[in-house]
């Protein structure tokens, strides 16, 4: 096996989404100025913060170019005195009307898409919460405009306990980074090999919560300095090889046939299973592509050019990871 | 110098303190005489305050010697302290004064029968007999000490005199190391005889034949009285003869050793030879186990061979301390010519240079000549070049230890690829600067365990060949300088920074041979990273790393294997 570390290097800042992205965080400050300078009178006082892939620094630059961001509004408010998880959603959609083109009440979120020719180029995702509850919990509120009751819910949720979780994994702030490196190379790889549309791809925050369950950091200690030198390969092979491990055969009666199916909980409240939404067939692509991948690493680590392991690496992740060429000498600094 | 009234009176409190009686002599403003009264003797002293009392102790001498004391020269002149290694408390005069006093008494009251005595009179001897003796004479005499009787040559050519257990060796020597000419060489007989018991001989002016003959008699066997009879009854007309006589001590013998020399018109007894003259004469020993006694290195590296690869700048300093910390088998091989550019960082000069010979031949002429004892092969039958050397698997097995100072990574790491494939167990240790005095590396592999060479050339997460990893310079940078194209090009580093990488690869090699280092071991030296730097140059993690620890200027390190390392990898497969 060649050291493709400096390539994988090379492969994450291309495709990370930098938590300095200036121009994303002009547009959520913006954003969040015109909710305080336009909120309802009647609106209950509120503050922000960075939740998702964006605060968590798993974030990758989309395929599409549309480019998100998360924020997490915090209502002091006890959501047993707003029954109707809508109305306090509303204040938020109210608020910032007008601002673009788009402001959407969705599901799990107040949606504000930026478009440039009709093509949306960001959009900023607004989560609201009702903070202060008689039990001490965060709930999020779920529900559209024009929901039935049963869909307009206050659902358990805390968001920065997540940040938590992941920051309590390893103790190394350099085992932190590559959990995350490696995390946005298996986002890099699902946008590749899955169609988006409906749940045919395992969302993000489900790898995610796959690598807190499967992935292991891999490094080399150098005697000399005592200093981790990583192995992001290794890392993800592994990782890709324990997931793999992790799906169960699954009898589907509708299709006659066995599949093979995957839960993963998410690790902190409200620990809902992460693939629920997705049917028996999808997981079986999904384990399908898995395999593949796996058995590209695998295909790799036979390889003794980096010529070669590259182009295995391109297969799985797209052109995004970089060619090398291979030389048959390096430098020295010796002379006697 | 101090003042006469104030040397008085410490003198007044001399001889009140220890009861004696010293006088200043008239003639002389510091100088003070008295009798003291010894359990066996009465001896006369002289007390001499020097221009430099109190820098220095007053010096005491016997007026009226009778007899061979230890620490006394032939002026009677008393050794008090080694100076040297004193530091002299100046402000206490009167006391440095007691001080002397009483250390002589001490020297005065060695009983002659006492081990001390013994002890003391052959720690000294031979520097007294130096101070009677008129003639020299080299020996080279390590196989022959603790013989009882034997018959020697001693080889006289262009005034220099040497004896060695055999002739050749003489000849040897006189030729190579004192560069004498043998067009007009004697040999001369030369009778060693070894004593049954300590027992020293008077230090005089002047011996008689009937004397020695007598002195001799009374200190050997009965055996050695036969062959020493046998030798006395011999006839001769002319006898030149050298006497050595090895007298047993406490660590290694006493040799002392007289010339006699008689002419006669007729064929006499030589025992009854008149008018012989006999003369003192002082050894020299140039032994191998002598000389390296006294540098504190081992005589064990004695038969230890050693193969160097490469003696430029790093490599002839390696030889030159090889040689002097006792290796005598060395071989050397290295296929450049020593270029006057090369003098400032070479052991060699400009008139070597000059020769325009290889520089092998000429590190080895030079050790040679500086070195007695000492073999080195120059591997002149070869093309002298590496690759073709290492290709012999046997000729590698008969060294005990491989030193590589090529500075040349590739044939290195081709080097422990061989011995580790083809399982030869001879240490291997390669030695480099670094650029712009910002360090050196020894390693010693292919010892009992740890890793090889290849293990500081693999990267941590693949089998990847990377540059050395404990290289102080930071990668990916060109130190290749050229003043006259590509086949001048060279790195700038100093002759201090070649001696001091040297210096770790020779102690390294010691450790090694005697078998103290038994794990793969790097061993560095770090120098300041500012020539480097102002020579935009950048250093290493490791350099960082280093820097930020505070380490002290040397770092040695055991290498393990490294998990990637394909031979090891292999070698674990294998085994």
């Amino acid at each position: 096996m060649v050291n493709v570390q400096s390539e994988f290097f090379t492969f994450h800042n291309q495709i990370k989404l930098s938590e300095e992205n200036q121009e994303l965080r002009e547009k959520r400050d913006i954003l969040l100025n015109k909710l305080k300078k336009n909120i309802s009178d009647e609106a209950a006082s509120f503050t922000s913060f960075n939740q998702g892939s964006y605060a968590m620094g798993t974030g990758i630059k989309p395929n599409d170019g549309d480019f998100d961001i998360d924020v997490g509004l915090k209502f002091d408010i006890d959501h047993d005195d707003y029954p109707d998880p809508v109305q306090v959603k509303q204040w938020v959609k109210d608020a910032l009307d007008g601002h673009t083109k788009s402001v959407k009440i969705r599901r799990s979120c107040v949606t504000v898409t930026y478009q440039k020719d009709n093509d949306p180029i960001y959009h900023v995702d607004f989560a609201v919460y009702a903070a202060n509850n008689a039990d001490k919990q965060m709930y999020i509120a779920k529900g559209k405009e024009y929901s039935t009751d049963e869909y307009r819910i206050w659902q358990l949720s805390d968001p920065q306990e997540l940040l938590n979780y992941l920051n309590s994994l390893y103790d190394d702030s350099e085992d932190r980074a590559q959990f995350r490196r490696v995390v946005r190379y298996m986002k890099k790889w699902k946008n590749q090999h899955f169609n988006t549309s409906g749940n045919n791809a395992p969302t993000g925050i489900a790898l995610t919560a796959l690598a807190c369950s499967y992935f292991m950091p891999h490094y080399s200690k150098d005697f000399l300095t005592n200093k981790k030198t990583y192995d992001d390969f290794k890392a993800i092979k592994t990782l890709v090889n324990n997931i793999q491990n992790a799906f169960t055969l699954t009898w589907d009666s509708d299709d006659g046939c066995f599949y093979r199916t995957i839960t993963q909980a998410l690790p902190v409240q409200p620990r809902n299973n992460l693939f629920e939404k997705m049917t028996n067939k999808q997981m079986n692509n999904f384990y399908d592509q898995i395999c593949t991948m796996y058995s590209k690493f695998a295909e790799a680590e036979g390889k003794s050019k980096k010529l070669e392991v590259c182009q295995l690496m391109i297969d799985v992740f797209g052109e995004a990871f970089p060619a090398a060429v291979d030389r048959s000498y390096v430098g020295t600094s010796e002379s006697a | 110098m101090m003042k006469r009234e104030q040397l008085e009176q410490f003198i007044c409190k001399l001889n009140y303190e220890r009861q004696v009686s010293f006088e200043i002599l008239l003639d002389q403003p510091a100088v003070f005489q008295g009798t003291v009264v010894l359990p066996n003797e009465n001896l006369v002293l002289k007390i001499d305050f020097s221009n430099f009392f109190p820098l220095e102790f007053p010096a005491i001498s016997i007026e009226n010697a009778q007899r061979f004391y230890p620490h006394v020269d032939k002026s009677g002149m008393i050794c008090l302290f080694d100076d040297s290694s004193l530091l002299i408390q100046t402000d206490m005069p009167y006391q440095m004064l007691l001080d002397a006093f009483d250390r002589a008494i001490d020297i005065l009251c060695i009983d002659p029968e006492s081990d001390e005595y013994k002890t003391e009179v052959a720690r000294e001897f031979n520097a007294y007999w130096a101070e009677v003796s008129k003639m020299i004479l080299y020996t080279n005499l390590s196989s022959c000490i603790g013989k009882e009787y034997q018959n020697l040559s001693v080889v006289r050519a262009g005034n220099i005199s040497l004896v060695s257990d055999n002739i050749i060796d003489s000849e040897c020597l006189l030729k190579n190391n004192f560069g004498v000419s043998l067009d007009k060489k004697t040999n001369i007989d030369c009778l060693l005889i070894r004593f049954r018991s300590f027992c020293i001989p008077p230090i005089k002016k002047t011996y008689t034949w009937k004397w020695l003959r007598n002195f001799i008699l009374k200190n050997i066997t009965c055996s050695q009285k036969k062959a020493f009879s046998a030798f006395l009854a011999k006839k001769r007309k002319v006898l030149s003869q050298f006497l050595l006589l090895s007298i047993p001590s406490e660590n290694r013998d006493i040799i002392v050793s007289f010339y006699i020399y008689c002419n006669n018109n007729q064929y006499k007894k030589v025992e009854k030879m008149i008018n012989c003259t006999v003369m003192p004469v002082t050894t020299r020993p140039i032994d191998y186990a002598f000389l390296l006694k006294r540098s504190g290195a081992n005589a064990y590296l004695a038969e230890k061979s050693v193969l160097l690869l490469g003696c430029g700048s790093v490599g002839s300093y390696v030889a030159s301390n090889l040689c002097q910390s006792g290796i005598c088998k060395l071989d050397i091989l290295d296929q450049d010519i020593l270029n006057v550019e090369n003098v400032y960082r070479h052991l060699l000069g400009f008139d070597a240079a000059t020769k325009r010979k290889y520089k092998a031949d000429l590190v080895k002429e030079y050790l040679e000549n500086q070195y007695p004892f000492i073999e080195i092969d120059s591997l002149n039958f070869a093309d002298r070049k590496v690759e073709n050397f290492i290709q012999d698997v046997q000729r590698l097995k008969n060294y005990d230890l491989i030193i590589s100072a090529l500075g040349e990574p590739t044939i290195n790491l081709e080097i422990n690829r061989i011995l580790y494939n083809e399982n030869i167990n001879v240490p291997f240790i390669v030695c480099f600067n670094e650029p712009y005095g910002i360090g050196g590396h020894a390693i010693a592999v292919n010892v009992s365990s740890g890793g090889c060479l290849r293990c500081m050339y693999t990267d941590l997460i693949s089998n990847d060949l990377v540059p050395f990893r404990a290289s102080l310079v930071a990668t990916n940078q060109s130190f290749k300088k050229s003043l006259s194209g590509c086949a001048g090009s060279f790195v700038e580093y100093s002759t201090l920074d070649s001696q001091q990488t040297a210096l770790l690869t020779v102690r390294l090699s010691l450790e090694v041979l005697t078998d103290q280092c038994r794990e793969s071991t790097l061993v560095s030296w770090i120098g300041s990273a500012d020539n480097l730097i102002d020579h935009e140059f950048m250093v290493s993690e490791y350099y960082e790393y280093i820097r930020d620890q505070n380490y002290c200027s040397i770092i040695k390190k055991n290498v393990p294997i490294n998990e990637r390392c394909p031979i090891c990898l292999e070698k674990q497969i294998l085994s």
